[in-house]
């Protein structure tokens, strides 16, 4: 892998790789809700979708240059970083490194525009309304974290989209959307001394700035269990389990991956992925195969700052969702392991990688995500490390993190029809 | 771009297609000639249960062993039932390929479908039943599949089944379906870090213990196009978003029609960001975060249909767009450039496709699937290639004219 890094402060990073006549161009900001603050929130979500549509010369012209060419292309917010990418057949790069550059510095907010995209946003937003397991999560994710942006949901508060202004959205733009605050991903079917040139050529003429601020708020220690429910229209009832979990930066994550590989399948890492479930997993077993739930999974993402390992459990009709609750955490804050089941984690874990690295797309996805939160050398130790972990550690681990008093239990219970 | 693939027919009747790739992992996709017209009338989600409970033990060997020594080995496995096919993935390190087939396919043909894993399987799959009740895509995809295909046919059915169909599934129903599962038909493609040798010596061991009886053929009742506008709409209390699910029957999927469909397709609902339906409803009119049509062209029979989530309040004024939309396709056709866009896309997305094991996987499949050859590749590209702004309308015309379809509107 080749690393640079302009003098504007823009870090750039290709790998090339000749196995498919295909390259993939990503673009990330270290912008997300984390950034964000009260009445804004959604705001990095929003800008998003803004520089979907294109900017500067690209102007709502991304999608026909890059799909008239077979590619495909897409953008992603999460807590700490949005990303735009452009994966296209080979000898396009120049054109994905333009769409980017222009990204970088020539957006535009106009009033008309914003008012139409806030409507697909809201849309966007209803969509996962829909899901009653989507409103259950927003509940308790916004009761265990009490001051940390990470509170919010990404898309952001309805109301805070519904008045988010023009202005809000160009100062957001300038403070964010700079080559010091960027990194520069190309993955695939070119030569890496080419690339970095023609990344100077378009990039290395803009001015760099300043870091933007990073955000003061910590979250401040959870001292008991917090509780939360849930009463809406809906047919099953759905139990969601929340603990603080580690940083990507943090020393126990290691053991914490092989943990939660033993509770619920090895983490992908790819942060698309979404929850983890396999059936030899303890969740699948006791919680699923033991009748208490029709589905089970774990969730957690690796995050610059400490966020949330999530359990939710899709309860079996004709069970209580107390007592799917009990089963959960008689389970979690009860963790066994054996060598055995270490040993067969880490070979998941090991294995989730060969698998991460099969397309060039989730390649480049997985670096940005890496370099966002920590580095992207980050991986190769985490391995190292995921490789040294005894039944010990992860009990250590399970007793600091999976414990009562840093837990917040959410439950839906259904009401009125179908309940 | 070339792709090098060997193909090899076994002799038991299963075809193997492998795609070697500097890979530390290996990728299999396939299919047993199992689809959802074994199901019995009053049976529906046999197929699913069936699938799910492959894997489920055998005589010897519980569900939680057999999953153990598969997941243990970073591996992992699963069948899932298709209108057309009993689809089957399979995933592992090089290293570990071989031993993986062969376990997973032992497991599978001595599946002992046991009462008591049969009625762990029933409840989940019951509450699932309930949960997608109330998912407005859920419904509404259900209700329009059955207004399409009325008459008892096959792909009146959506594949999880219906709460009654799988309150009914019993052993013996089961194992009537085992019968029928046969390696003859069978399809893998591999892609990943394993010689086609290999490959084809692991998959003709595994495959063995299916049997090689020849599979049954699918048939349906013939259906037609409805005669006017059927509508249906369901409300399902406590969403907040309504789904518009609007389209009618087509053609199969080695019809002459359908490469000239799939272009017209693309520029409707699907190139860039969803076509010209993302253009009207979602970017100039922020209606929608997603509205978009697709092309489904199985072997017995095609259809198409446009899908969107609108607030509640925007229904009829979104239904209206995608109106004009169609009726503009069948009247005044498309633009040259749209045209010529719309061809580079779909050549030029088959290449992007070989980024990825599973789209090398998926693309190979469904040649093999549809005795497309391995030629298809290359003519693909001509065909598109020698479509027309006349072809695109002449189509247009025939099927997506908005006459005769089906629309469903699942609501708060």
């Amino acid at each position: 892998m080749h690393v640079e890094v302009l003098d504007n402060g823009l870090r750039v990073l290709v790998r090339e790789d000749r196995s498919a006549p295909v390259v993939t161009c990503w673009a990330a900001y270290r912008v997300g809700s984390r950034n964000e603050r009260p009445g804004i929130t959604g705001i990095s979500h929003f800008i998003e979708h803004m520089l979907f549509r294109g900017a500067g010369k690209f102007r709502d012209e991304v999608d026909r240059l890059v799909s008239s060419r077979g590619g495909h292309f897409n953008a992603f917010t999460s807590q700490d970083a949005t990303m735009y990418y452009e994966t296209l057949p080979s000898g396009s790069l120049k054109l994905a490194l333009e769409i980017e550059a222009e990204r970088m510095s020539n957006a535009f907010f106009d009033e008309e525009v914003v008012e139409r995209e806030r409507g697909v946003i809201l849309a966007e937003r209803e969509m996962s309304e829909n899901q009653p397991e989507y409103q259950l999560w927003e509940l308790v994710r916004a009761t265990a974290l009490i001051a940390h942006p990470y509170r919010w949901p990404v898309v952001g508060w309805r109301s805070d989209i519904e008045s988010i202004t023009v202005d809000d959205l160009r100062e957001y733009y300038r403070t964010y959307y700079r080559p010091s605050n960027a990194i520069l991903v190309v993955v695939g079917d070119v030569d890496a001394g080419e690339a970095v040139k023609e990344v100077e050529e378009l990039f290395g003429g803009l001015e760099g700035g300043a870091r933007p601020p990073e955000p003061r708020t910590r979250e401040p220690p959870q001292r008991g269990e917090r509780r939360v429910e849930l009463r809406m229209p809906a047919n099953v009832s759905y139990v969601c389990v929340a603990y603080k979990a580690p940083s990507a930066s943090s020393e126990d994550l290691a053991p914490f991956l092989v943990m939660h590989a033993v509770l619920a399948g090895a983490k992908s890492f790819n942060p698309l992925s979404g929850a983890s479930f396999t059936r030899s997993s303890k969740l699948y077993k006791e919680l699923v195969r033991g009748g208490y739930a029709s589905s089970a999974s774990a969730w957690f993402m690796l995050t610059i700052d400490p966020y949330l390992y999530a359990l939710s459990l899709t309860v079996r009709s004709g069970v209580e969702p107390e007592e799917a609750e009990k089963k959960l955490l008689a389970l979690v804050e009860g963790l066994e392991v054996s060598e055995d089941e270490v040993k067969r984690a880490i070979s998941q874990v090991e294995a989730q990688l060969a698998y991460n690295v099969e397309d060039f797309t989730g390649q480049a996805l997985m670096m940005c995500r890496l370099e966002v939160v920590a580095s992207v050398e980050r991986l190769e130790k985490l391995m190292e490390e995921v490789k040294r972990v005894s039944p010990a550690d992860v009990r250590r681990v399970a007793s600091e993190y999976l414990v009562e008093d840093k837990r917040t239990v959410g439950i839906l219970r259904p009401e009125g029809v179908g309940a | 771009m070339r792709l090098e693939v060997a193909r090899e027919e076994l002799s038991g009747g299963a075809v193997v297609l492998t795609v070697k790739r500097p890979l530390r992992s290996v990728y299999v996709l396939g299919s047993l000639p199992l689809g959802i017209h074994v199901e019995p009338e009053g049976r529906e989600g046999l197929l699913n249960v069936f699938a799910q409970m492959l894997l489920m033990g055998t005589r010897e060997k519980s569900e939680t062993e057999i999953i153990d020594e598969i997941e243990g080995m970073g591996s992992s496995a699963s069948f899932s039932a298709r209108y057309e096919c009993l689809l089957f993935t399979i995933r592992s390190t090089a290293a570990r390929f071989r031993e993986t087939v062969t376990k997973v396919f032992s497991y599978a043909a001595e599946a002992a479908f046991l009462e008591e894993e049969l009625e762990r399987l029933r409840g989940r799959v019951l509450t699932h039943l309930s949960e997608l009740e109330q998912d407005p895509r859920f419904v509404a995809g259900r209700e329009f599949r059955r207004l399409l295909f009325p008459g008892g046919h096959p792909y009146s059915r959506v594949l999880t089944g219906s709460k009654e169909g799988v309150s009914k599934i019993t052993r013996d129903d089961l194992l009537e379906l085992k019968e029928l599962m046969t390696g003859r038909g069978a399809i893998a493609v591999v892609v990943g870090g394993v010689e086609p040798e290999d490959a084809v010596g692991a998959l003709e061991e595994a495959l063995e213990g299916l049997g090689s009886e020849s599979p049954p053929q699918p048939q349906a009742p013939e259906v037609s196009r409805p005669a006017s506008r059927v509508y249906r709409e369901v409300r399902i209390p406590g969403r907040v978003q309504a789904v518009v699910v609007l389209g009618s029957l087509a053609v199969p999927r080695l019809h002459p029609d359908y490469q000239k469909l799939l272009v017209a397709n693309d520029i409707l609902g699907s190139f860039g960001l969803m076509g010209r339906l993302g253009r009207r409803v979602r970017a100039e009119a922020g209606l929608a975060y997603y509205v978009f049509s697709r092309v489904d062209a199985l072997r017995l029979a095609g259809f198409w249909r446009v899908m969107g989530g609108f607030n509640p309040a925007k229904v009829e004024e979104a239904v209206s767009m995608i109106l004009e939309e169609l009726a503009g396709m069948a009247e005044k056709g498309v633009s040259e450039r749209e045209l010529e866009d719309s061809k580079r896309h779909l050549v030029g997305s088959m290449e992007v496709m070989m980024e990825s094991p599973a789209g090398i996987a998926q693309l190979l499949l469904e040649v093999e699937l549809y005795g497309l050859g391995l030629d298809y590749l290359e003519r693909f590209r001509e065909e598109v290639e020698g479509v027309r702004p006349e072809d695109v309308r002449e189509v247009a015309e025939k099927y997506l004219r908005p006459e005769g379809y089906v629309e469903v509107v699942a609501r708060p």
